[in-house]
């Protein structure tokens, strides 16, 4: 990110990944921790505030370092989105039409789900609904681990499972709203 | 050559003239970090809060602070408080209309900007604000004996894009320079983790006289990462004022809503009184309409309950984001004057399970934050150690069909951030589209607040569904958003920046700027005579040390007439103008012209020789 010899911020390299920008491997299985430690060192190095008396080049060159680690770090540190990420550098856009899934049972059931989240009269109900999306959710990111970090199934395959675990975030959300509801 | 280039060099060893500025509902702080710490800076009379209060007089005097809240007894109608609730806002969301309110509302046609209306003079929110804030200006620039370089200025973390322009249009207005807006309780939580070198998650619970923030902050390695921030920007100290006043008017058959503003104007000020003296009373007497009333801590605490019951939402929105309990928290820090309400504290530890820490002068604490991050950004130690990092406080979004916002920046994402979406034409041969850039996290354009609006024109005539049209939404360190459209596909660019307005639009706030500068005259002349002063008294400075190394230079006669003239530079910084202190500086460093080439020729010949030029 820095000119060896002048010390000065250069230009954000094209083709930067966000596992570039927090200097991370590019791989679906990482450590939290190490996630957040890496964004504090790297926004510590490119933070406009380093450049507050620098040239107007290199606060703009800041600006958009940062902009990138931010977006990195927002993007890596959730799994899902994570595993979007890598799925987007193989070119497939997750949620795009050749990704859908069009599996009416599947399509149906979440209809369902959807509708006795908004029945639910009390949280012991919600709670278990919960539980049981947890565990689904947990299986679809565990089968894009192994896609992305132990080359097992097929990138098909993995594009539904991640189209899949839209569809369950979107039942969460429903979830947290009848929670709130509930008191 | 004289003085002046040969002790020019050392020009005044104070890096950078900055500070820290908390503009508050209720009063406003500057703080200014000396030797490393921050510390506010007082008025001649010592006092540190500035009143934020102004009065305008009918003949166009002005007064601000203490004074202004003096007149606000006998010309009520002519004095602004609480003048920050009104930033950022159009006539519609400054007054609900069954408040109590000392204020007459006078609006432009569309209602988007909110006027104060004081006899047949009429002022906006922003020039109000600038006038608090220049008197702060003069302040610490009689302090730190020179003008300012800039300022942080501090906003609540839930202000959205309209009422952050509006504060930095406001310190424009009062010729600042700011450096950086802000947030509060990111100032607060700087302030307090570095004075406690503290590591862990902390809430900042900020309750001031007219905004509540709440906000989690992460303190690790140096970085104060704020993880994600709630609120409400009304919601305040004013609301318990506002609720003794009226339960004492409706007690003398006064119905608050019609009450005259001069009615209301003492009646809040008796409220605010009764209420700050029951912070360590259990007891006490107010006046109301003529009538001495007793209101005890208990009915006090009663009547300001259901205001703050209202924090309790948005507390636990905060907590459940994080998926965390008050109790997994290393500390809750409480800032804002609210909080030395009792039944705040008691409530507070309530709803955290556990007892909130003050150690700092909630009053101070926000300013003091504020001045160390105006010393980081642009004062004479930058550290390289600590770093902030804020996050947005509100969604960004685009209206799309049927009235739905598109969501393209999510709240709580670090700044600065930056995101695009795609959007296409719908008809053959379109050559412009509309967008309108919506802020808040409502699904319906109706319940978010309208940024701006803006056309994209020029498209080259395509099929629908043909152009590709890249909207990119840019958020800064300051919070405050810049949009930008462009048509991809044909290579034709067709871009367009929007500035989202509040209601003024930049013409406006030109315009205003222009009429504050001509009659900032004696603004430019207070600065000039400052300027003039602090250079005379570094030239009579700069002689004594020339005369103590290099005395042996001038003769006896050289030195009284020197001496002289430099008793006649200082006695002109201390009693006289501008050009007087201009004029003597000058004469100064022409007799010593003489001296000084002696001096360079002396410290050239050591250094010849080899021997230490130091001194020089």
């Amino acid at each position: 990110m820095f000119c060896g010899t002048c010390k000065k911020l250069q230009p954000v390299p094209k083709g930067r990944t966000y596992f570039d920008a927090l200097g991370l491997p590019k791989r679906q299985a990482v450590d939290l921790q190490v996630v957040e430690q890496h964004f504090r060192e790297n926004a510590k190095e490119v933070h406009p505030d380093r450049f507050a008396q620098s040239s107007p080049i290199e606060r703009k060159l800041a600006l958009e370092h940062t902009t990138l680690v931010n977006q990195a770090y927002r993007t890596l540190k959730d799994p899902a989105s994570r595993a979007e990420y890598l799925l987007g550098l193989e070119g497939v856009v997750v949620g795009k039409e050749e990704a859908r899934t069009q599996d009416p049972a599947f399509l149906m059931e979440m209809l369902e789900l959807q509708e006795a989240i908004g029945e639910a009269k009390d949280s012991v109900v919600l709670d278990r609904q919960a539980a049981a999306l947890k565990v689904r959710r947990e299986r679809l990111l565990e089968q894009a681990r192994g896609y992305f970090d132990d080359h097992l199934g097929t990138r098909d395959e993995i594009a539904r499972a991640l189209d899949e675990l839209r569809y369950l975030r979107r039942l969460d959300q429903s979830l947290e709203v009848r929670f709130e509801e509930l008191g | 050559m004289g003085l002046l280039q040969i002790g020019g060099k050392a020009k005044e060893k104070c890096a950078g003239r900055v500070v820290g500025i908390d503009l508050g509902t209720t009063y406003s702080l500057v703080a200014q970090v000396v030797d490393g710490t921050p510390r506010p800076i007082a008025d001649p009379e010592g006092h540190f809060t500035l009143p934020s209060v102004v009065w305008y007089g009918p003949n166009a005097e002005l007064e601000v602070g203490r004074q202004a809240q003096a007149k606000a007894g006998e010309r009520s109608d002519r004095t602004i408080a609480s003048v920050k609730r009104f930033m950022g806002r159009g006539q519609a969301e400054s007054h609900k209309a069954d408040e109590l309110t000392p204020y007459q509302f006078a609006s432009d046609r569309e209602g988007q900007v909110v006027y104060f209306k004081l006899g047949d003079k009429k002022v906006t929110p922003l020039e109000v604000s600038a006038e608090i804030l220049k008197v702060l200006r003069a302040r610490a620039e009689e302090a730190l004996g020179g003008p300012l370089e800039g300022a942080v200025i501090t906003v609540p973390a839930y202000f959205d894009d309209a009422q952050r322009q509006a504060t930095k249009d406001a310190a424009r207005l009062a010729g600042l320079t700011v450096l950086r807006l802000l947030n509060e309780p990111t100032a607060a939580a700087l302030a307090y983790g570095l004075d406690q070198k503290k590591q862990g998650l902390f809430a900042i619970f900020d309750l001031g006289g007219g905004t509540f923030d709440i906000s989690v902050l992460k303190l690790e390695d140096g970085v104060f990462q704020v993880l994600t921030t709630g609120g409400d920007s009304r919601l305040g100290g004013d609301d318990f004022d506002r609720a003794i006043a009226e339960h004492f008017l409706k007690e003398q058959g006064v119905e608050p809503a019609t009450a005259a503003p001069a009615v209301a104007a003492r009646a809040l000020a008796a409220a605010r009184g009764a209420k700050e003296r029951l912070t360590d009373a259990e007891l006490t007497d107010l006046v109301i309409e003529g009538k001495t009333v007793s209101l005890t801590r208990a009915k006090l605490n009663e009547l300001i309950t259901p205001v703050l019951r209202k924090t309790a939402g948005p507390v636990r929105r905060v907590l459940k984001d994080l998926g965390l309990e008050g109790k997994d928290l290393d500390g809750v820090v409480l800032v804002g004057g609210s909080t030395r309400v009792p039944a705040v504290r008691a409530y507070v530890a309530e709803l955290f399970g556990q007892k909130p820490l003050s150690d700092l002068d909630p009053d101070q604490v926000v300013a003091l934050g504020a001045a160390v991050q105006a010393d980081l950004l642009g004062g004479s130690n930058p550290r390289s150690d600590v770093l902030l990092l804020d996050v947005l406080p509100l969604s960004l979004g685009l209206e799309t069909m049927g009235g739905v916002v598109e969501k393209i920046l999510h709240r709580n994402q670090t700044i600065p951030a930056v995101a695009q979406q795609e959007f296409t034409t719908y008809a053959d041969r379109q050559t412009g589209m509309d967008f309108h850039v919506v802020q808040g996290e409502r699904e319906l354009v109706a319940d978010c607040r309208s940024l701006a609006r803006f056309k994209l024109s020029g498209l080259p005539p395509m099929g629908a569904g043909m152009a590709r049209i890249m909207v990119t939404l840019a958020v800064d360190a300051d919070g405050i958003l810049d949009v930008s459209a462009e048509e991809g596909t044909t290579g034709t660019r067709a871009s367009v920046q929007v500035k989202p307005s509040y209601g003024l639009d930049d013409e406006t706030v030109e315009k205003m700027l222009l009429e504050s500068f001509e009659h900032a005259q004696d603004d430019v002349d207070q600065r000039l005579l400052i300027e003039a002063q602090v250079e005379g008294r570094r030239i009579a400075a700069a002689l004594d040390r020339a005369l103590a190394e290099d005395g042996v230079l001038v003769s006896d006669a050289e030195r009284a007439s020197l001496l002289k003239a430099q008793a006649a530079l200082l006695e002109a910084v201390a009693n006289k103008g501008t050009a007087v202190i201009l004029e003597r500086t000058k004469q100064l460093d022409e007799l010593s012209a003489e001296f000084a080439v002696r001096r360079m020729n002396r410290s050239i010949t050591q250094a010849l020789e080899g021997r230490s030029a130091e001194g020089m």
